[in-house]
């Protein structure tokens, strides 16, 4: 054990609360290459979150993880997304059905949210801290946000990425990740995902000459 | 051993069936792999039911008889519907629907999709099972995108997009799960089922109650059940019908499979009417919300669909009744439905290939056009709407049955009011399908045999199993059934 468990959680509070910033960060960027990068950029703060606890607790588990989240999340996700991105044109840059200024409205919204329904849920007790659930859970619910307001493919894939960022803080802090068969499983889950969701996002280019998801709307009954 | 060739053979069939020089060789392939994951998976359920349980590789795999008779569906149906797919798709290259290559690639996706199913079966770890479930949303999306026309891409987009969000929230319930296990039993419980189902009662019910919610809507999405379904129309009818055999009738019961073991640990951890009265709840809105859009439907592969959301809530119904008749026709039906709707949707393929279109008021004459077929689709279409003797009726029966004897006099009434409506929406569809006066004349023709095959296995078990259900099949029955009433039926 390199540092003991109440620095450990200092330390946690302080990367939780960069991530829960990161979340209404993400509402206020418009083009999608600074989305991706804010992804990796989560990725980044995620893999420190494991680091801390890897070096609280000192078990091999929690340094395997570590390589792992930084394998995935900030390499390999956010990479396949700059791929994709490159291949489909994007005409126009604006996409969203509701304007930016509402758009950091409700996400500061979202995030009392969730410090309302977070903060009492856990005990704050090993390394859940007074921000670390409520950052989770607000970025869970502001990636949905982002699904749900905005219209082009990849978005909707960066919505996903970042709901599932926040379930990995959360696993992080209050169970000190998942066992590690788990946490290799998801993340390859999440590879795989984004690059089937990439390979579709292409063909819909490809064939409507566009990622704009609401021309996807002949289906109906 | 047994188990090591189910989870090893459908990987090797589809990558050998991708690099098969030959468009033959990729077809036999297919075939032997399929008949081998067929019988590996009979085996290991027969010893399953022998011995209560069989675990392997450190416990990571472990098989219960309510793990094996989810394998016992995947394998049949995921036979029969490899089968089937043969002639499907040689019609589809005859056809220029796919080129040639595609064909290849398609033996690839269906068996690994298959694979990612019979993984969830088999994992003894809830979060290797949230895993698996994942998984096959993301292959199986392949197949329903095909034929990368407009309408598959957007069915496939929306099913990888909706579904995908549903199970993260499924993944928040396994998350609660651990914690609660964490600190019911340290950190050695690994969200192992064979741990955490001997130690349910341990659980802290607050967070069980609310890991269950999330459950439910993550797996439940997965399921079918209403109000979470609107992806399930749009995937099942775009995907090639040998895949939509495949997505009805077997991967709507793996997402009820995650439910049903979540629910396990929330009735021991809370008691039994929590998370019993939840699956009653969704059960009963999806078979209010499908009847309508049944009677309204115009497309031959959205009613089979939309009849999907019906049954798999009418599962849901009898197992949230509960009891030994609810859970005892609950389980049946999943056999029951898995056969019968396989069946219907391998007709609506041969239906559509030969007539062109999905539009039901363009199928007409089909007992004339295709003798075989048109039979086979006023058999099924009496299968599914449970007409007795065959097998729905007797667990449709049993279903309204467990509501009288639950005491639950509203979901017997809203169970009863929904099957008569849709037997008789169902049945003016297919009886115009089969008999209406055609606007085009086509020529009769036959299927080819492993095409029949694949029809008449489904259409005989389903009729057999009206009459006669086999001793070992309600042995495995009820031993799954003790595990939900903890010995206590």
């Amino acid at each position: 054990m390199i540092i003991d468990v109440e620095s450990a959680r200092g330390l946690l509070n302080v990367v939780s609360l960069l991530l829960l910033l990161t979340a209404p960060a993400s509402v206020l960027l418009r083009r999608l290459g600074d989305s991706i990068v804010l992804l990796a950029g989560q990725g980044a703060l995620l893999a420190a979150a494991a680091a801390v606890v890897a070096l609280a607790t000192g078990t091999s588990h929690a340094y395997v993880a570590v390589a792992i989240t930084v394998a995935i999340k900030v390499l390999a996700v956010p990479g396949i997304l700059l791929l994709v991105l490159r291949e489909v044109t994007i005409k126009k840059e604006v996409e969203a059905v509701i304007s930016q200024r509402l758009a950091l409205l409700l996400a500061i919204g979202l995030v009392l949210v969730a410090y309302y329904i977070a903060g009492p849920l856990a005990p704050q007790e090993g390394f859940v801290t007074g921000n670390s659930l409520p950052a989770a859970v607000s970025m869970l619910l502001i990636g949905l946000l982002n699904m749900l307001t905005r219209k082009k493919a990849i978005s909707q894939v960066i919505g996903i990425v970042a709901m599932e960022n926040g379930l990995y803080l959360m696993a992080v802090t209050a169970t000190q990740g998942l066992p590690l068969a788990v946490e290799l499983g998801v993340g390859i889950d999440l590879v795989v995902g984004v690059m089937v969701m990439g390979f579709v996002t292409r063909e819909i280019h490809r064939t409507f000459n566009t990622i704009n998801t609401d021309r996807l709307q002949t289906l109906r009954g | 051993m047994d188990l090591l060739i189910l989870i090893t053979a459908p990987l090797i069939t589809g990558t050998l069936c991708r690099i098969a020089p030959r468009q033959l060789w990729a077809e036999v392939i297919n075939a032997i792999g399929a008949t081998t994951t067929l019988a590996a998976g009979l085996a290991l359920a027969w010893r399953v039911f022998d011995h209560a349980q069989v675990s392997a590789f450190a416990d990571l795999l472990y098989v219960d008889s309510l793990g094996a008779l989810l394998v016992v569906v995947i394998v049949v149906m995921g036979f029969l519907a490899a089968l089937y797919s043969i002639g499907y798709l040689r019609h589809d290259v005859a056809h220029e629907k796919i080129r040639t290559d595609q064909r290849c690639q398609y033996y690839l996706y269906y068996h690994t999709f298959i694979w990612t199913m019979l993984l969830a079966a088999v994992v003894n770890n809830l979060g290797l099972l949230w895993v698996a479930i994942e998984a096959t949303t993301i292959v199986s999306a392949l197949l329903v995108g095909f034929y990368r026309s407009k309408a598959s891409l957007e069915a496939a987009w929306k099913y990888l997009i909706l579904c995908t969000v549903g199970i993260t929230f499924a993944l928040f319930g396994v998350l609660l799960t651990y914690y609660a296990a964490e600190r019911a039993l340290g950190r050695e419980a690994e969200l192992n089922w064979t741990t955490l189902a001997a130690n349910a009662s341990q659980l802290d019910p607050g967070l069980m109650k609310l890991a269950f919610v999330f459950v439910l809507i993550g797996f439940g999405t997965k399921a079918g059940f209403a109000p979470l379904h609107s992806w399930l129309p749009d995937a099942h009818s775009q995907a090639p019908s040998p895949v939509s055999a495949v997505l009805s009738g077997v991967l709507l019961k793996v997402g009820l499979y995650g439910v049903l073991r979540f629910h396990l640990l929330t009735m021991d951890a809370v008691g039994p009417d929590f998370s019993s009265n939840m699956l009653l709840g969704f059960g009963l809105i999806s078979v209010l919300i499908a009847v309508p859009f049944i009677l309204v439907q115009r497309d031959l592969k959205r009613l089979l669909a939309y009849s999907s959301v019906e049954h798999i809530g009418l599962i849901a119904v009898a197992i949230g009744l509960g009891g030994p008749i609810g859970l005892y026709a609950g389980f049946l039906h999943i056999f029951n439905h898995a056969l019968a709707k396989g069946l219907l949707f391998f007709v609506a393929g041969d239906l559509s290939q030969r007539y062109g279109t999905t539009q039901m008021s363009r199928i007409r004459s089909a007992v004339r056009v295709m003798p075989f077929t048109g039979t086979l689709l006023l058999l099924g279409t009496f299968a599914i709407t449970g007409v007795p003797p065959f097998a729905i009726f007797v667990t449709e029966f049993g279903i309204i049955g467990a509501g009288f004897a639950r005491g639950n006099i509203v979901a017997a009434v809203v169970v009863v009011a929904a099957l008569a409506i849709v037997f008789a929406g169902a049945f003016g569809h297919a009886l115009n399908m089969a008999f209406g006066r055609p606007r085009i004349r086509l020529s009769p023709v036959l299927i080819g045999p492993i095409g029949a095959i694949a029809l008449l296995v489904p259409a005989v078990l389903i009729t057999l199993f009206g009459v006669y259900v086999p001793s070992p099949v309600t042995q495995a029955i009820e031993q799954a059934m003790a595990m939900f009433d903890g010995g206590r039926l």
